[in-house]
This record gives structure tokens, sequence and C-alpha cells, in this order.
């Protein structure tokens, strides 16, 4: 029972990674129908800006966190009004867009080598400290409730803004109807903007809670970026509570996998050892089944 | 007065949007279904979309009433004839007819124009109407009176009665507004005189004329007969009559309605544009008409453009009084009519040679023509009693043709000068 | 009010509008009447902004429009209620409504008494106030539709079709609301397929015809029009030709 609850819980941490990512993927889809193969990295220079302030500059916390967020965004918001809008303008294709964000995820990747470090296993301390806390009979350090703590804030953050804000609605009316949006008078490029902003936010939020407990490196872009995309698309692409959800249930899964895989093939197989092949070949599952994502299909829009 | 203030005060920048739009959309529909038209574009090279201001109408052809002739009787109608309610053949002694066709919206438009300018000479819904037209613009008539009609005002409807009856109706009926041409109207003051009745006896407030031109001599007599003030409405039969435009109560010339029509002043001769404020032939365009387009119709009027506020509050433009006509028409007791048909009815005579000369002359406010025709020696030789059946028949040939009177004086040819201009054939005393 | 001349638009390369010139007064209702494809849509989606690679001269108000951003025309008062309504489909009734008033950057509290006055003026949405939009009947999201556009208080009104695939029922709530907005002296251009209803509310009308304008008029000298009936009902021109 205890090594349930443990599996259960570490889980839902790395879950709430997961979580934060694939939330960063659907507000970009969500507004502007791209998926943005940057986010990922974003997490990744999230972490290693935190690195960098807090180890090497001694910067306090609270300034570390918020340095970095801002330059991710920064960033984000640059990658948007610079490269994206620009093709938009030329009238480039939906493929062609995508494309330019996978052309950014390669460069940021270079930019986070050459100007940082390629050591993997760097990372500064944890949140408070070290310290070990017991629940129901599973161990957590507690930066994991940091990172728990932290996503939740955030996500419920993140959901009052898109529900009881104007901005939060509008953008959801520009992700709804672009056309109407701008009937609205809503400027839409402006919340294209915001919705790149946001999401960087969120890829370095994910990036400052997960490199104490994992470290942070410059390649592991892709390895964050394809988890917040299964994720996302699990959870319908543009579907907000979906992309939680299934971030949440992609970490379980994976955690549980670690957890009983192996009994369960009565050790014939490392399947823990596997447990991303594993993943993934379950999503490619549940996508060939209900390929519109477990969360779709709650309004249907009429013509 | 207006019939509907904010649409005759507007500015000269929504006249302009009025016109270039109705002008756009006239062409859009005429190009396809008018030959002529279809024709002239392809062979010019031009589109309906080379017309984006109102200039760019002088690309258009002038259209002159020979034009019509030629593509009589529905060469020029831009509907399928059974769309068109009311066709009007026009005639004018020695010409060949026209023929006008009017959709079922072209006679509401017409009739709320014509209600327009009947409201801008003053005619107002509690007014007793006479409308007295005859002859060759019965149309005109119609076209008044619908218009009186939409007024609310109460019509009395008299085409074709005699000046006698026609006084007598004022009189019974306490008509308060004549609606006439200057022929009838001058034919009415001959009565008025005669019979020497008061004009106080009338209830008639004012007369309004139209149909041909009005010289200030005869504006004058019947002014001074009635007592009253005669103001002028502007039409032609081609167009839609009397509802192109109408003096208002400044009297600083004849307002066109500027959003049904589009008004030029070109030379007469060269047919280039004028500027405005020159004297020259007003060439129309009807840019709202349905049935029969007229584009860039030459009246043969001449007069000038003048584009300002006006102090009634209009800004439509304004025409001056018309005095003159490019065919270079006698006017005689509100009639009018060319030289060169005298000459037609003389030249069927036997024994006339090709020379005569108009004399014009005002006497007791009546305007008198006498008509020197030249004959051969042998009529002279000829007994007199020839000679007279000729005079009476030649007299009989020009009132029924033209409906003037004319006193003939048969001459020997050598004492009327050769060749014949205006300036030697003619000799207008008034 | 709205001064539109000579106005020519373009997808990609084909022309979709020629040389059209038409103007609004304040106060009036015009309507736009052609056939499928004729362009209507295009001109309200000049007007407000949506399409740009246009060329002509817009004025409203003594503005110059053509430089104008579309956010900008809805600041000015052009409000577009789209063909096929375009709500939101997976936000609220009553956010559709509150969306409509973005361009007035009210306090919350004056969106609530504007929404309030909504629903006085079209009870029907106050009961499905929560419902999502997607989630109501096609009458029903036009007229949700209507009052997003009235949420922000428009000086002009461009209606797309709003009877197009409509009950008769819904039509005559539609135009209905129309008639009361006419009563309150609000200016509308109105696109509709359904002609006869259009010339029965407006006051003038144009007629266009693949992307060019053949007639305009009042209404009254229009009903009996032959061309209208040509482009209502669709029918090519030798049909009712000849
Ligand atoms: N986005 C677009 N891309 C290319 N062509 C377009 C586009 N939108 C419209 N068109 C073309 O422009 C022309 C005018 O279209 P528009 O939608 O304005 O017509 P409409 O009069 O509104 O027709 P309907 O009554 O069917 O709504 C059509 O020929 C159409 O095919
Ligand atoms: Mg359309
Ligand atoms: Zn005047």
């Amino acid at each position: 029972m205890s090594s349930f609850i443990q599996y259960t819980l570490s889980g839902l941490v790395t879950g709430s990674i997961y979580a934060l990512i694939a939330l960063g993927f659907t507000i970009i889809y969500k507004s502007t129908n791209i998926i943005n193969f940057a986010q990922g990295n974003f997490v990744v220079l999230g972490g290693m800006l935190a690195i960098y302030f807090r180890e090497q500059l001694h910067f306090d916390l609270p300034l570390t966190i918020l340095l970095s967020v801002t330059i991710v965004s920064l960033i984000s918001f640059l990658l948007e009004f610079i490269a994206i809008r620009q093709c938009k303008k030329r009238k480039a294709k939906l493929l062609t867009l995508i494309i330019v964000t996978i052309g950014a995820a390669i460069l940021l990747r270079g930019l986070a080598m050459a100007l940082f470090w390629k050591d993997p296993g760097k990372r500064f301390p944890a949140f408070t400290s070290d310290a070990i806390i017991t629940i129901g009979g599973a161990n957590i350090v507690t930066q994991d409730v940091w990172i728990f703590v932290v996503t939740l804030v955030t996500l419920f953050l993140v959901v009052l803004f898109f529900e009881f804000t104007i901005t939060g609605k509008s953008m959801k009316a520009c992700a709804s109807n672009k056309k109407a949006a701008m009937l609205m008078g809503i400027n839409v490029e402006k919340m294209t903007s915001i919705a790149f902003i946001l999401s960087g936010m969120l890829g370095a939020i994910a990036g400052i809670v997960i490199t104490p407990k994992l470290g942070m490196s410059y390649d592991s872009g892709i390895f964050w970026g394809i988890k917040g995309f299964c994720a996302a698309v699990l959870g319908s692409l543009g579907n907000l509570i979906g992309a939680v959800g299934c971030g949440m249930m992609l970490g379980l899964m994976e955690a549980y996998v670690i957890g009983y895989g192996d009994i369960a093939t009565f050790h014939l197989f490392q399947v823990s050892n596997y447990k991303e092949l594993i993943v993934i070949i379950f999503m490619l599952l549940i996508l060939v089944i209900k390929p519109e994502g477990l969360f779709a299909g709650k309004t249907t829009s009429r013509v | 007065m207006f019939l509907n203030e904010k649409l005759e005060t507007m500015d000269r920048k929504e006249i302009e949007q009025i016109q270039i739009e109705r002008l756009q959309a006239t062409l859009n529909r005429i190009i396809k279904v008018i030959p002529f038209y279809k024709d002239y574009f392809q062979k010019k090279n031009i589109s309906t979309e080379d017309f984006t201001n109102i200039e760019d109408i002088q690309k258009l052809p002038l259209i002159t009433r020979e034009d019509l002739v030629r593509h009589h009787p529905y060469g020029m109608f831009s509907v399928p004839l059974r769309e068109i309610v009311r066709i009007y053949p026009t005639s004018v002694p020695f010409r060949l007819p026209v023929v006008v066709g009017y959709t079922q919206s072209d006679i509401i438009k017409l009739s709320k124009l014509t209600a327009r300018v009947l409201c801008s000479v003053g005619v107002k819904k509690d007014d007793v109407v006479l409308i007295n037209f005859n002859g060759n613009i019965i149309n005109g008539a119609f076209v008044v009176m619908y218009g009186a009609e939409l007024l609310g005002s109460s019509v009395i409807p008299c085409f074709d009665s005699n000046p006698e009856e026609i006084i007598d109706i004022l009189r019974s009926y306490r008509v308060t507004k004549l609606i006439t041409t200057p022929f009838n109207a001058l034919a009415l003051s001959d009565v008025i005189e005669q019979r020497k009745i008061s004009p106080q006896d009338l209830s008639l407030e004012s007369i309004i004329v139209g149909g041909e031109i009005l010289p200030h001599y005869h504006q004058k007599r019947i002014e001074e007969t009635f007592m009253i003030k005669v103001s002028e409405i502007y039409g032609m039969e081609e167009i839609i009559g009397p509802g192109v435009g109408g003096e208002c109560e400044k009297k600083c010339g004849i307002h066109i309605n500027d959003d049904h029509f589009i008004a030029e002043i070109i030379d007469p001769k060269t047919g280039k544009s004028l500027l405005e404020g020159k004297t020259g032939e007003l060439v129309l365009t009807t840019i709202n008409r349905e049935g029969f387009p007229l584009l860039r119709y030459r009246t043969g009027n001449i007069t000038s453009l003048i584009i300002e506020k006006c102090s009634c509050g209009r800004n439509f433009s304004r025409i001056q009084k018309i005095l003159n006509h490019t065919d270079e028409r006698l006017i005689i007791n509100g009639i009018s009519f060319l030289p060169k048909h005298i000459e037609k009815i003389l030249s069927s005579y036997e024994h006339t040679t090709k020379n005569y000369r108009i004399i014009i002359e005002r006497a007791n406010n009546r305007d008198r023509m006498e008509i020197e025709v030249g004959v051969t020696s042998e009529l002279f030789v000829d007994q007199i009693r020839k000679m007279e059946d000729t005079k009476l028949n030649i007299k009989q040939d020009i009132t029924d043709n033209l409906r003037v009177n004319a006193s003939i004086r048969l001459v020997e040819p050598k004492t009327i000068p050769y060749p014949w201009k205006k300036e030697t054939n003619i000799i207008d005393k008034r | 009010m709205l001064y539109i001349k000579n106005l020519n638009a373009f997808y990609d390369d084909i022309q979709a509008l020629r040389n059209v010139s038409l103007h609004v007064k304040e106060g009036e209702i015009v309507a736009l009447i052609g056939n499928n494809g004729a362009g209507k849509s295009t001109i309200l989606n000049c007007i407000s902004r949506i399409i740009t690679s246009v060329n002509g001269s817009m004025f409203f108000r003594d503005q110059d429009m053509s430089d104008l951003k579309y956010n900008k025309a809805v600041d000015l008062g052009i409000v577009h209620v789209p063909e096929g309504r375009c709500i939101f489909p997976d936000l609220s009734v009553w956010d559709n409504l509150l969306l409509g008033s973005y361009s007035k950057r009210e306090k919350l509290s004056t969106c609530k008494k504007n929404i309030n006055k909504i629903f006085e003026m079209l009870p029907l949405l106050r009961k499905k106030k929560d419902q999502a939009g997607g989630t109501l009947s096609g009458g029903e999201q036009q007229i949700l539709a209507i009052g997003r556009g009235l949420m922000a208080q428009p000086e002009i009104m461009l209606l797309d079709e709003p009877s197009m695939g409509l009950a008769p029922i819904f039509i005559n709530d539609v135009f209905g609301i129309l008639k009361q907005l006419k009563e309150q002296g609000k200016t509308i251009l109105i696109v509709e397929q359904n002609a006869q209803k259009a010339l029965e509310i407006a006051d003038r009308a144009y007629v266009i015809e693949t992307g060019s304008i053949i007639l305009e008029g009042d209404t009254d000298e229009l009903k009996t029009n032959q061309e209208i009936k040509r482009a209502y009902l669709g029918k090519g021109y030798s049909e009712i030709w000849d």
C-alpha cells in the first residue's frame, strides 16, 4: 500500500510538470493553431537560467525566479513577434509556421549550450530544505511538495485568468472564433503575443521547479517537449482541463509502469527501462481508439 | 418649400456620392443590354471600371435626338419590353418620333420627383391645382398630375380644353395653382383681357409653366394680366417631363435634381465640356432611370450652370432661365418652331421660290408673324384668285403643322435678300 | 455617415469587388441584395476592415478608413455581425455578450447593466445565459449574435444574412428585433437573401451582381424591380430577360 502511495505521489509530481508544459502547448495552439515545438526548450532555458542566477551570480531565490521567468517569456514573445508574425504576414502555411518553431527549438538548444554549459548534472539547491517528508509510509522530498504546490497554484491562476478576466476570455474568444473575435474589436495579434508570453512563463516555471530535483541539461528540451505534447494531444489539444488532466495521467502512468511494470511482466522484460516507449504506445492506442482525444466533444460548434 | 428637406438640402459631397453611385450602377446595367453602349465600349476599349468620378462621364458619347431616332423604337431600352408599363412616343412636327418607356419603378420615381419639383415652386397639399396641357406634351401632363396627387393637392386635369373653359374652371373651382404651358398661359391672358375679367375674381396664387421656353416679355405679360408670379419647371419629353428641375421661391435659376440627373454644359459646336458659369448647351444624364436611361443627352437648350449653395438651402446645381435653343428656334406666343419647317412647307408649293422672310413684331402684347414668300412671276400674271388660294393654303398649312398663326405676303423674289441666313431672313422686332 | 467610393477588393488574384460605391446615412437602414457570391459579405468585411487587400476610398464620419485596423474600426462604432453568426461556441451566452462590449472597455458593473438591457430586449437569451453558445439552436445563435453586436453600442451595424437558415418563426423574430432597432434610430447596413423582408424594413437598397452595384434606390421604388427578383432568385440574366 505504501508503495502505491509512493508511486502515486511521485507520479503526481512528474505529472504536474507535464501538465505545466502541456498547458503551454495548449495555450499557443488555442490562439494560433500552431504546435510550438520550442515549448520544451522554454523549460530547459528556465531551468538553466535559474541555475546560472542562483549558482553563478548568487541571486536569491525570488529574484532568480523573477528573472528567469521574465527572460523566457521575453524569448517566447520574440519568437512569435519576429519569426511567426512575419511569416504569417507573408501568408505562410500553418506547416511552415510549425517548422519555424522546430527551427527555434534547435536554435535555443544551441544557444543554451553555447552560452551556458554542457554538463547535464548541474542543478541548484531545493527551494527550502532537502528534508524528507513521510506521508502514509511514502517518502517524498520537500522539493516535491514545492513542485506540486507551485504547479497547482499556477494552474489555478491560469484557469482563473481564462475564466474570469476579460483578457483571458478574449483569448478564449480568439481561439474559439478568430473572425468573430476580430469583429469584437479584440486585437488578435496582441492576444497571440500574450499567449506566447504565458506559455513562456509556464515553461520557465516548470523548468525552475524541476531543476533542483532532476537537474537540467541543454538537450533535454525534446524530452520535456514530447511529454507535454503527448499530454496536450491526449487532452484533445486546446482543452485546458484536458491538458492538465492528461499531464497528470501521463505522470501517474509512468510512475506505475516503473513501479509495477516489472512485477506485472514477471521480470521477463526490463519494462521500467522502457517506460517512455510504453507510455507512447499507450498514448497511440488511445488516439487510435479516440482520435479526437479524451476531452473532446464537450461542446459542439454549429455553423 | 421642401418635400423632403434632408434630401433636398444635402451637401455637395453627398450629392456627388449619389451621382457617382448611380452613374456606375446605370452603366453596369446598360452595358450588358444596350447594344449601342456595348459596341461603343468595345470600340473605345473602355470598361465600366473606368468611371470612378463624375468627370469620367465625358468618356461617354453625346446623344442627340437623331441617335434616338436611329434606334427607334426600342433600341435604347434597358429592360425587356414586358417590364415597361408606359410607352410614350414623343413627336415634334417634321421630326421623326422617339419613344420613351417607363417601368413601374420609373413611374414611382418620377412621380416623387415631380412632386418635389412642384413643392419647390410652391404647390402645397391644400392647393386646388389645375393642370392644363395639351397636344404633344400630354405625357408631361400625366407626370405633373401624378406628382401633384402624390403631394396631396386636389388636382383638376384639363387636357385639350379651350381657354374660355379653363377660365371658367379657374373661377368656379377656386383653383389656386395653374400648371400649364407658356402658350396656354398666353392664351388665357388673352381671354382675361378680352373678357375684362379682374384677376381678383380668381383665387389663383401662382402660375407654373413648363414645356417650352418662356421669354421674359411673355412672362411679364402673363404676370401682369394675372397679377401673380409665374414660376418655371423644367424638363423634356425624352427625359421625364417636367421633373428635371424647378425654380425655388428665391427665383435664382432652376434647380436641377442632382440626385437623379447629372447636368453638364458643353460648347454646342465642339461638344467640349465648358466650365461652370459658361454659357453653352445643357447636356443631361439620367442616373436613376430603369426603362430608358439617357446618358449625356443634348437638350439643345442654351444656358449656364451654377454650382453653389442657394439661399433657399438647396445645394443642387442651378441653370439660368433658358432663353435660347441650339437649333435657333423661333417662339411665337409660346409656340416654338424652326424656320426650316416653314421652308419645308413653302417648298411643297408650286410657284414658290426658295427665298422667304419672316418678320416678327409685338403689338398689344401679342406676337405677330408675317411671312414674305417669294413666288415666281407666273403666279403674279395668273389670276388673283389663285394667289389668294395659295396664301390661304400656306397659312392653313403652317397653322396645322406648327400651331402658329402667320400672315402671308407673296412677294417678288428679288425684293427679299438672298442667301438666307438667319440674320437676313428673320427679322425679330421684339 | 459611411461613404465608400470605388472600392475594389481582391482575394489573391481574384477581384471580388469592382468599383463599388455606396453610402449609408445616419439613422438609415440600407439593404444590400444580390446573388450568392456577388460580393455582399466581402463589402461588409471591407467595412469592418477584416479584409485589407482593398483599394478605394472609405470614410466613416470624415475619418479616412484606409489605414484603419479592424479593432480600431470597432472602436469607432462599426460593428459587424458576420455571416453564419460566428458566436463563440465554447463560451457561455453570458460571456459571448460580455465580449461583445470588449471594445468599450467598461467596468464589469456597467457591462452587467448592459447585458441586462439586452436580456430585456431579447428575453430568450436570459433563459440560456449559462449555456455554451455552441449548444444553442441556429435561431438562438443568431439572436445571440445580434445581442452581442448590440453590446458594442454600434454607431453602425453591419448585419450579414441574419435570417439565413432559420425557420420562418425565427425569421420573424429576427426581423422583429430589426424593427425595434429601426425604431430606436439605429444605422444599419444589412445583407439579406430574403430580399422581400429586407426591402420591407430598409429605407434604401443596393443590388449587387458579380462584384458591381447595378441598382440603387428607395425600397418602395425597388420592390417592383425585376433585377431584384433576378438577383434574389439567382436566375440567369437570360431567363428573366427574354
Ligand atoms: N476567402 C476567400 N478566398 C477566395 N475567394 C473568396 C473568399 N471569400 C469570398 N471569395 C469569393 O469572392 C466572391 C464574393 O464572395 P462573398 O462571400 O462576398 O459573396 P456573397 O455575396 O456574400 O455570397 P453569399 O450570398 O453566398 O454569402 C465569391 O466569388 C467568392 O468565391
Ligand atoms: Mg455572404
Ligand atoms: Zn434655390
